[in-house]
């Protein structure tokens, strides 16, 4: 690049101004291109030796060859000088297609047509679990869970006075009888119908003794919140729904049949005669 | 039904565009009656194998249908019934996989078949599975000018998805073959499973053909050394990488199949059938459009590898040339879906060289003679030579699926 700067100069010193100009934007442009990729190399890997570096030497020594023989640098020359033959090797494949080719491979040799829509979906739902601040990440959902079972089953392990192994772990992974208590919690969370750990069959008497025991226990609970001016939570009214009675196959559909005669209360005959037909005089 | 058949057949002449006339009388409902059908030629008058072959394929798909030729077989009369596909009990066997046997002078490759058979499926009652088979099946592109079955597979089955049909629809090639000695038979082995039957086609507007964005390719050697894959992927990667970076062409090399072939000595004898190797290349841009190019190894032999590599790359960048939203290849399969669909204007645009083919001009003629509608041409405009095409669609449909 000087040897160009220095005969330019010397070719036409007057206008140097405007000869200069262009020169030094290129001189800069080389020393943004250089501090580039300075900046680059730091942060990746070294750029490869590319094609215009390659030929700068070249080009140089076409100068220096002429400023040799002549002053006079040919505007023919200059023309020559202008060619420049790329060649790149195109018939080998860039490395990193190389990569993903094994997959494609397949994709592309199965026998289903291939779908024109981009195959980096699955990198995608690789890099989404990473995320920790998400708040569907697998993490935290794990976490909300055990945070979840720990709430609703502590109660398992206060009840056991005599375990003294009572710390979180123990509350997160239940062990023992606490573990086929928990399961059976967690079933019923579910939509079990009833605790594995209610005993089927027993007699009556006894199963109306338990009965009775626990309303008693809650009817004390109460009597004794009442009494000491604590709000317990509502009590629950067990009411009947009112279900279709059965009828026997054969017989009337509406109405009760007793001794022989079929009884009409009046709601029976309003449901047999539908709602009142308004009838209107003729105009 | 009783009006159908009341109408009047159709009537045309000569064999060339044959099929075509077969799978729109097949679509449309109505009949056709065929005459002059190589009725000057001294060697084979009248049908040829292959043709008869694709109308033994017709009758097993369809239920119904009436074909009757003439005793020279110059004269095919044909009355359409309904596409039920591959019902068992209908020719399919338990498994509802239908085999077809192409007999071994067959000249034409299977995309002969596989691509009518594609156009048919979608308006069949039930899901069409058809196996070809037998000592005619060439798997690869063919001197009669066929695709190869990888080019079916990459290029024209991905068509079917702008027009709502995109499950199940598979090409299981379990034996390549190239054409046998003379161009006659081959020992391949083809599924052709389509099984997303619709009502109606979805109207498509194809107005944006797009930049090229990658280049696929399949290379094929059948029962020669795998170094001829290698030869022909080097040399279309010359021709082609300089365009685009994202070019991957995968090889495949399979040994070649075996047909029957008893004698006295040996009852059970086979013998090896169709060696060869061939380029199939898939270009699609960034709008879907696929472009596509095909060459196999002549069957006279004689051609290095190389050229026919380079041979098909110059093919490819032809076709990409001529521009327009669909290949020649594509355009018949494409027009048809179209006429075929809702009552309603789909347009497309073409490369002029692609709308001024024999073959589409014969179909926009071949769609007037069939009562579907005209077609609407104008300039693309916008700096590019292609015409916009509108094509009404017909509302035809799925017969079989009328009440779904």
């Amino acid at each position: 690049m000087s040897t160009i700067l220095r005969k330019r100069k010397r070719r036409a010193p007057p206008e140097s101004n405007i000869s200069n100009s262009p020169s030094a934007s290129e001189d800069d442009a080389d020393v943004v291109k250089a501090l580039f990729q300075r900046h680059f190399e730091a942060r990746f890997k070294p750029l490869p030796t590319t094609i215009t570096k390659q030929q700068e030497p070249e080009m140089n020594s076409e100068d220096e060859d002429e400023s040799a023989e002549s002053d006079w640098s040919g505007v023919s020359s200059e023309a020559e000088q202008t060619v420049t033959i790329i060649s790149s090797d195109t018939t080998t494949p860039q490395t990193d297609t190389l990569l993903s080719d094994k997959s494609e491979l397949k994709a592309y040799l199965s026998s289903k047509p291939p779908s024109s829509t981009p195959k980096s979906l699955p990198e995608k739902a690789k890099a989404t679990p990473k995320a920790a601040d998400d708040e569907d990440s697998t993490e935290n959902i794990k976490n909300d869970l055990a945070l979840q079972r720990l709430l609703t089953e502590s109660h398992l392990l206060r009840k056991d006075p005599t375990n003294s192994t009572n710390h979180i772990s123990e509350t997160i992974n239940p062990s023992g009888k606490n573990r086929h208590k928990a399961l059976d919690l967690r079933l019923q969370n579910l939509g079990s119908k009833a605790s594995v750990f209610k005993q089927a069959k027993m007699p009556m008497a006894h199963r109306k003794g338990i009965v009775q025991k626990a309303q008693d226990r809650e009817g004390k609970r109460r009597r004794e919140a009442k009494e000491s001016g604590i709000v317990l939570e509502k009590e629950k009214r067990k009411f009947r729904v009112q279900e279709k009675r059965e009828r026997g196959v054969g017989g009337p559909g509406v109405g009760k049949f007793k001794g022989g005669m079929l009884t009409l209360s009046r709601r029976d005959i309003d449901s047999i005669q539908g709602p009142p037909v308004r009838k209107k005089g003729r105009r | 039904m009783a009006d159908l058949n009341s109408q009047p057949p159709l009537r045309f002449q000569g064999h060339r565009h044959l099929i075509q006339r077969l799978v729109l009388s097949t679509l449309t409902g109505r009949p056709i009656r065929v005459t002059n059908i190589r009725s000057t030629s001294v060697e084979n008058p009248g049908l040829a194998s292959h043709e008869v072959s694709f109308l033994r394929l017709l009758e097993s798909v369809t239920n119904g249908s009436q074909i009757e030729f003439s005793y020279t077989g110059t004269a095919l009369a044909y009355r359409p019934g309904l596409i039920t596909g591959s019902a068992t009990g209908y020719g399919a066997d338990a498994g509802g996989v239908l085999k077809h046997e192409i007999p071994a002078g067959c000249t034409r490759g299977v995309s002969y078949f596989l691509i009518p058979l594609c156009l048919l499926a979608p308006f069949s009652k039930s899901p069409i599975n058809v196996q070809f088979t037998g000592p005619g099946v060439i798997t690869s592109a063919t001197p009669t000018g066929d695709v190869s079955v990888d080019t079916v597979r990459t290029a024209i089955l991905p068509l079917y998805e702008q027009f709502g049909i995109t499950n199940k629809l598979e090409i299981r090639t379990t034996q390549r073959s190239n054409p046998g000695p003379g161009g006659k038979g081959g020992a391949g082995e083809v599924q052709l499973i389509f099984g997303h039957q619709v009502r109606l086609p979805k109207t498509v507007h194809l107005l944006n053909p797009g930049r090229i964005k990658s280049i696929r390719g399949v290379a094929y050697a059948t029962g020669v050394a795998g170094a001829n894959n290698a030869r022909m992927i080097e040399a279309a990667r010359g021709v082609l990488n300089p365009f685009v970076a994202d070019t991957r062409i995968f090889s495949e090399n399979t040994s070649a199949g075996f047909i029957p072939a008893p004698d006295k000595s040996n009852p059970r004898a086979k013998r090896k059938l169709g060696i060869g190797f061939g380029l199939s290349l898939v270009a699609e841009s960034s709008t879907g459009v696929r472009y596509s190019a095909d060459v196999a190894s002549p069957v006279t032999g004689g051609v290095p590898p190389e050229d026919i590599g380079v041979q098909c790359a110059n093919q490819l960048l032809e076709v990409v040339e001529q521009g327009g939203c669909v290949s020649a290849v594509a355009a018949p399969t494409l027009l048809t879906l179209m006429a075929m669909g809702s009552e309603d204007v789909g347009r497309i645009q073409l490369g002029r060289d692609v709308l001024g083919s024999e073959n589409v001009l014969q179909l926009a003629r071949d769609f007037k003679e069939f009562g579907l509608s005209g077609w609407g041409l104008r300039d693309a405009g916008e700096g590019s030579d292609d015409i916009v095409v509108s094509i009404v669609g017909k509302g035809v449909g799925n017969v079989g699926r009328k009440t779904a």
